[in-house]
């Protein structure tokens, strides 16, 4: 169960725009191991969206991955040689048709936010799910719908065999979520990259969700990249967690160490900030500010200018991604802050945090 | 484009410097960037500036004709459009200078009457920009005020004045120029009743427009936030509904300038539009269409003077309305 | 006498609005030939009633179609009312014309969820702030302009952000746009529509503290739609809870949080995934979806949905032989229980289906008497193939003739927390009714 299948390394992704490049993806690095749920968590404009296509190599103009190794099971997605004077891609890495046949839909399948947009709404869903298992596996047409049925039966649609050939706009919200996973799984992937799935609907249906991906991956040992940013479903289903703030992992590690035993001041911070369901808080304890551009990124740590913990050194020192607790199981706890380096921050006087609102 | 899009969202969430999309200095920049937009607005420009001068020159050589003649250079080009030269001044029918029998004189010759072709040419200019521009701000006024209110309103104001604009659309405007002629001016015609015929003629096509902009506008939650804090109907659909509402109007008008001065020439070929001696295109189309054999330079120039300002009006509204469309990026 | 010198004064802690069987149906279809052919009517909100006192702050929550926004539009008279009365400050706002409520507007404002559409995009800061003021004739000009600058700054916000166009702002920033503008005329009432769901997390603690520094010193009263359970906890005083149309439960937030009393509150709160891993396994999940609100449930209407649901009187059940019943009833209204046909149209023997029925799902034997006869006819009637009277009559006797579906419940009950009342519309707690 703790095979490696995908690991990223040091992924970059810019976008060349207008006004400047952006550096969406600056330099991340996580891996994912069979079987497990890995939360990639983070505020809008993190870059968690812009990570997961470019490990499918989704990214199109005027974006550009533009560095890094993105391994999965032994092929190369992305690879980079370094020639001396420019970085260009390696000979091994799949070409775009193999990346089409052999690893999107059959291999790493993605689910994303709206499901309205992800379904045609002139097919019926029954046939969409259909069409996507016979593109994807060796089926022939009778044993693909035969299979459609099932999986749309298997994600908790009532009389699946009836509702085959409805039409999307007759399904609710929920209802199209499952159709999407249904359509994931029925290619049988290894990995599954779920792209905010549930943000859009009620917490009710979002809890039926939930139970069904947890469901489904026990039955299937399914691995999934679980892309969000309500620290409430990460808690409720990540093994491990990856913690974004303007296009890097500033902390990861296993899911109970990021609550309880927290490293990074933005994991901290972002903990402090959500009002709480279960408990009556009185104070709630926003991050001061908002996120700056990825166009011009603050120097040294990039969480400096909102961090409440920084001090002057922070300022000019990019801080390592390096291991910085122990963890129970040996799994690795890595966070990316100058309180964990020899650099002298201890000594050094706090910063005034001042913010524009 | 899912990628791009999500990044200009993120972009806009993490709350960066923003380029404005809106506003008369961002359109102004667009359709600099823009070539063929750019070559309209120029067409239109010239175009424009001569209708603007000649404007001045008619007013003088109508009033004090014999001054102007004193001058030599208007002795020289300029002669009046409207008066009909003293018998055997100067040949009728006469060719453009680089044929056979023309003369810098009249440098496109001369019409049946013996006047100037290039000084009509250019007078008719006048007419034609005055046409367009009221015919169609007439349409445009009209029907942004029916829209605006039929769609923000709904109901059974929407109802009634929709099939009221819908009635409209079914009269075709020759029918509308020629009712307006009868019975205003009891069957005399005159240019001001074709403008003023195809101007109306032209409002179901602006209100359907709007109104179908002005549905989903009035939806926005400014809105309805202005409503729920008390704003008054009418200054909702100045301040709010209208000017959210105006961009797709502004495009077609500037198309429908040119479709204006084409339907009016049209008219004026018919009969129903300018009338002798006024200086004309269509009219002088309708004047020279007996000479198309001895003298087809005579239908060439006008027809070349509406496809010149047609074009310049098209080309900029094209420009115009990529630099108002915010989904073309 | 105009309107706004009916006005009352209102003391803080006294009632400032009342809510009165409030009720809003649209139809579906309304068309000029609507009429002729009939049309559909969608009960968005149907018989609400709950009062708000001045100061406090109320939330309406309940998941998306429950009727929330309605209801508070309706409220405001931004859409007028089927049935029910409104009284803002002792006038009757239902007995009024719009123009007539028009200058009441200054006293009751609102703030919408997506602060991208909610700011008209070509006008400045500073005439969106002065909109309102402007409505209402209030101040001169240059008092507007330096008003409009203040509320900037309460806001927290600058100054110099009256020259720039909305687009210039980040989210959190434009909410707080939104704010100044509610702001503006000095209201006692702020309706907020999801006044936080669009922004992020971090930058949602900001604006909600915001919101709560200035209630404290200017005394708004809030109502507060939300679907959002946790930002309710935060900011609310009294929670009303919305389920497609009815208010299903109404207390005090440490009441309603830690005594939840209908099955669908206690539902939403299993629902909310709780942001600490150590506590996964507590979360419930509800079955189903919600119906659609053209024809609701009759009585309760969350009866179809419920864990809890009555049995009917006239059944004499277990506990356990009834949830065996409600299991069988939800199989066989989605069709989960299919046997295996021989072919395209022949049926089965009627002691096939029974026996796999009595192995499924009532392994301990059938319930007998009524419940019993009736769980026979469904089977020979999924043995004729006949699905549509087998669902037919479990929805009929099973479900429609349990006093959920024949009564509406409206129940107060006392409450555990706290001194207010708790308003519970459950029939399981019709014994604890005051």
């Amino acid at each position: 169960m703790s095979d490696t299948i995908l690991e990223v390394t040091d992924l970059k992704t810019q976008f060349y725009t207008e006004r400047g490049v952006v550096r969406a993806v600056d330099g991340v690095s996580f891996d994912v191991k069979q079987g497990e749920i890995v939360g990639l968590v983070g505020e809008s404009g993190a870059g968690k969206s812009v990570t997961t296509s470019s490990v499918l190599r989704l990214i199109e103009e005027p974006g550009e991955v533009v560095g890094g190794e993105v391994d999965y099971m032994g092929r190369t997605i992305v690879g980079f040689e370094d020639t001396g004077e420019e970085l260009v891609p390696r000979d091994e890495m799949l070409t775009e048709a193999q990346m089409r046949d052999q690893i999107r839909g059959n291999e790493i399948a993605i689910i994303f936010q709206d499901p309205m947009e992800s379904l045609n709404p002139v097919y019926t869903v029954g046939g969409q799910v259909k069409e996507f298992i016979e593109l994807n596996r060796d089926l022939s047409g009778e044993e693909a719908k035969e299979e459609a049925i099932e999986m749309l039966r298997r994600v908790g649609i009532p009389e699946a065999a009836e509702r085959y050939g409805d039409y999307p706009h007759e399904f609710s919200g929920g209802m199209r979520q499952r159709v999407l996973i249904a359509m994931a799984l029925g290619c049988r992937p290894n990995l599954i990259i779920a792209d905010e799935p549930t943000t859009a609907l009620d917490v009710t249906v979002e809890g039926q969700i939930l139970e069904l991906v947890n469901d489904l991956q026990a039955e299937f040992g399914t691995s999934f990249i679980w892309v969000t940013h309500d620290m409430g479903v990460v808690a409720e289903i990540c093994d491990r967690v990856n913690v974004m703030y303007l296009g890097q992992i500033v902390e990861q590690g296993p899911v109970d160490e990021i609550f309880h035993d927290t490293q990074h001041p933005y994991t901290e911070a972002l903990l402090n900030s959500i009002p709480r369901p279960d408990r009556t808080v009185d104070d709630l304890e926003p991050i001061e500010g908002t996120m700056p551009s990825a166009r011009s990124p603050p120097s040294g740590c990039r969480f400096h200018p909102r961090c409440p913990d920084a001090r002057e050194p922070c300022r000019e020192i990019e801080p390592a991604f390096e291991q910085v607790a122990e963890t129970a199981d040996g799994a690795a706890h890595r966070a990316s802050c100058l309180k964990h380096e020899e650099v002298g921050y201890w000594e050094a006087e706090p910063l005034e945090v001042e913010v524009e609102k | 484009m899912a990628i791009g899009e999500q990044q200009t969202q993120e972009d806009e969430d993490s709350g960066s410097e923003f380029e404005p999309n809106v506003g008369w200095r961002h359109t102004l920049s667009k359709i600099k960037d823009d070539t063929t937009a750019r070559f309209g607005l120029y067409v239109i420009a010239i175009v424009g500036t001569v209708a603007m001068v000649t404007t001045i020159d008619a007013n003088l050589s109508t009033i004090t004709f014999g001054r102007v003649e004193n001058f030599t250079l208007a002795e020289s080009v300029w002669y009046h459009p409207e008066r009909h030269p003293d018998p055997g001044t100067t040949e009728r029918r006469m060719p453009p200078f680089f044929v056979e029998g023309g003369s810098l004189e009249h440098p496109l010759g001369t019409d049946r009457n013996g006047r100037d072709y290039i000084s009509r040419l250019v007078y008719g200019t006048r007419v034609s920009f005055f046409v367009g521009i009221v015919a169609t701000g007439l349409g445009m006024i009209g029907g942004t005020i029916v829209g605006a209110v039929s769609g923000y309103y709904g109901g059974w104001v929407d109802d009634v004045l929709m099939r009221a604009v819908e009635t409209l659309y079914a009269i075709p405007p020759l029918v509308l120029v020629i009712v307006f002629t009868v019975f205003v001016s009891g069957g005399d015609p005159d240019i001001i009743y074709a403008v003023f015929g195809v101007g109306i003629a032209f409002i179901p096509v602006f209100a359907r427009l709007i109104r179908s902009r002005v549905l989903s506008v009035r939806e926005m939650d400014y809105v309805e936030a202005a409503r729920a804090t008390g704003v008054k109907d009418r200054d909702i659909l100045r301040r709010h509904v209208i000017p959210n509402s105006f961009a797709p109007v502004l495009v077609l008008a500037t198309l429908q300038i040119g479709v204006t001065i084409l339907i009016v020439a049209g008219l004026s070929f018919l009969g129903y539009g300018a009338q002798p001696p006024t200086p004309d295109w269509g009219e002088m189309l309708r004047i020279s269409h007996q000479y198309m054999h001895s003298n087809p330079w005579m239908s060439i120039w006008p027809g070349l003077a509406i496809l010149i300002t047609i074009m310049g009006f098209n080309l900029f509204g094209d420009g115009l309305q990529d630099a108002l469309d915010p989904r073309i990026k | 006498m105009s309107v706004t010198e009916a006005l009352a004064d209102v003391e803080m802690g006294e009632t400032l609005l009342e809510i009165e069987g409030l009720t809003k149906h649209f139809q579906s279809d309304t068309g000029l030939l609507a009429g002729v052919f009939g049309s559909e009517v969608v009960e968005a909100v149907d018989d609400v009633s709950f009062e708000i006192a001045k100061g406090e702050t109320v939330a309406l929550v309940g998941e998306s179609g429950c009727g929330k926004s309605t209801l508070a539009r309706t409220i405001l008279q931004l859409i007028e009312p089927t049935d029910g009365r409104v009284a803002f400050k002792g006038v009757e706002l239902t007995e009024r014309s719009q123009r007539e409520i028009r200058p009441l507007r200054r006293d009751m404002q609102m703030i919408f969820q997506d602060p991208q559409s909610s700011l008209n995009p070509r006008m400045k800061v500073g005439q969106i702030i002065e909109e309102p003021m402007k409505a209402h004739d209030m101040y001169t000009k240059t008092e507007r302009r330096e008003r409009a600058k203040e509320l900037l700054e309460r806001v927290e916000l600058k100054r110099e952000y009256y020259n720039r166009y909305p687009h210039e702002f980040s989210g959190g920033q434009r909410q707080r746009i939104n704010l100044a503008r509610a702001m503006a005329t000095d209201p006692d009432l702020i309706v907020c529509d999801e006044p936080v769901s669009a922004l992020d997390v971090s930058v949602q603690a900001q604006v909600l503290n915001t919101m709560r520094d200035l209630q404290e010193e200017f005394g708004f009263t809030y109502l507060v739609i939300s679907h959002d359970l946790s930002v309710v906890r935060y900011i609310a005083d009294r929670v009303a809870v919305m389920y497609l149309g009815h208010i299903a439960e109404l207390a005090e937030k440490e009441e309603l949080y830690e005594n939840p009393k209908h099955p669908y509150t206690q539902a939403l709160l299993d629902a909310i995934p709780i942001p600490d891993p150590r506590s996964r396994d507590a979360r419930g999940t509800l079955e189903g979806d919600v119906p659609s609100p053209i024809g609701p449930p009759s009585g309760c209407r969350f009866r179809t949905r419920c864990p809890s649901l009555i049995q009917p009187d006239e059944l004499d059940l277990s506990p356990d032989d009834w949830s065996q019943v409600r299991r069988f009833t939800r199989a066989v209204q989605r069709r989960t229980f299919v046997p295996e046909y021989p072919d395209e149209d022949a049926g089965l023997p009627v002691g096939e289906i029974t026996d796999a029925v009595d192995a499924d799902y009532f392994p301990e034997g059938r319930p007998d008497g009524e419940a019993g006869d009736i769980i026979d006819e469904v089977c020979r009637s999924i043995a004729d193939r006949e699905w549509d009277d087998a669902q037919k009559l479990v929805t009929e006797r099973f479900e429609e003739a349990s006093i959920c579906a024949t009564e509406r419940p409206q129940y107060t009950i006392p409450a555990e927390f706290g001194t207010g009342d708790h308003d519970v519309s459950c029939h399981l707690h019709r014994d604890d009714a005051i």
